[in-house]
């Protein structure tokens, strides 16, 4: 975790300094967040329901790894992550007698996962804007890189460590942040990834597209920190060295 | 700066659908036939490919066996 930004430093609660889940959901349960054709859903009835609860023992639980990842991913701090997990599994369980089965559980999930982060942080803090996704909108890595004449191999930015690719994942406002992980680490198609986030196809693409080029222009940066790439002078230089057709 | 032929913008506009295999079969079949002659723009794809695997690499987080325990103990005892 070296270089790992402090809490308070990302806008995480001021009193607690960490991201709060809000409880009262077990009021109301999960349900509608979890999947906006449900209207409501039923009390949690967990100990009546040995079926269900082994169905979501065998299902739903093998997926607590992942959704643990993105999490991670999200809430930048592993403790936010395990209550952001913790509570999408309680709603998931109390929501689970309306999971169709034989549908996708995993986006199902996914989509819990996603809204339980969300009414979570957006209740108590601001998302730090680390990155401007706009600004990046034209960025390319790879015409960057032809054009400091290194060779634009992925290699190249396998050098690069772990830590720092997440890092820069994490710095990415947390719309486009959300699209680039569930595309790109978790392989959703872009109809899934519109299941789960409640928007357009067209928004979702637009997203993934503002994030790839906002986490390209943070590897770009890092890289040239280090000296992997040497930062040349934009007017002195040929634009493109590449031939295409 | 050179600008790279209709076929290469045509081809760079749609690199990403084709990446996450979301493009239609006649796109595809016409990116593939361009690469075939093109290669700037494949080598440019092999780049994007593999920047697309290097973070899902990277990116992804595998939790230890113990803390999906815990986590698993502790979910189940709020069920």
């Amino acid at each position: 975790m070296k270089g790992r930004l402090p809490v308070r430093a990302v806008g995480y609660g001021r009193t607690t300094g960490r991201l709060e889940i809000a409880r009262k959901t077990k009021e109301k349960p999960a349900s509608g967040a979890a999947d906006g054709k449900v209207k409501r859903a039923r009390a949690p009835k967990p100990a009546t329901d040995p079926e269900l609860q082994r169905r979501f023992e065998t299902e739903a639980m093998p997926f607590l790894g992942q959704l643990y990842g993105t999490a991670l991913r999200l809430t930048r701090n592993p403790a936010d992550a395990e209550e952001v997990v913790q509570e999408t599994m309680l709603r998931a369980y109390r929501a689970f007698n309306q999971f169709e089965e034989g549908t996708n559980l995993k986006a199902w999930l996914y989509k819990i996962l996603t809204n339980t982060f969300i009414s979570s942080y957006r209740k108590k803090q601001r998302e730090p804007q680390t990155v401007s996704a706009d600004a990046n909108e034209d960025f390319s890595l790879y015409d960057r890189l032809v054009e400091a004449n290194v060779s634009p191999e992925a290699e190249l930015l396998d050098r690069i460590p772990d830590e720092e690719v997440k890092e820069a994942l994490e710095a990415i406002p947390e719309q486009f942040r959300t699209a680039v992980l569930l595309a790109d680490v978790e392989g959703f198609s872009y109809q899934e990834i519109a299941d789960i986030t409640g928007v357009a196809i067209g928004t979702v693409m637009s997203r993934l597209h503002r994030g790839r080029k906002a986490l390209q222009r943070a590897l770009w940066d890092y890289a040239k920190q280090r000296g992997m790439v040497d930062e040349e002078e934009p007017w002195s230089t040929p634009r493109r060295t590449v031939e295409r057709s | 700066m050179e600008h790279p032929k209709a076929d290469c913008r045509a081809f760079l506009a749609r690199l990403y659908v084709y990446l996450d295999g979301e493009i239609d079969e006649q796109s595809r079949a016409d990116i593939d036939r361009h690469l075939e002659d093109c290669t700037g723009c494949e080598q440019q794809l092999v780049f994007e490919r593999d920047l697309k695997a290097l973070i899902r690499k990277k990116c992804s987080e595998q939790p230890s066996e113990v803390l999906i325990e815990r986590l698993r103990v502790e979910i189940r005892r709020q069920l």
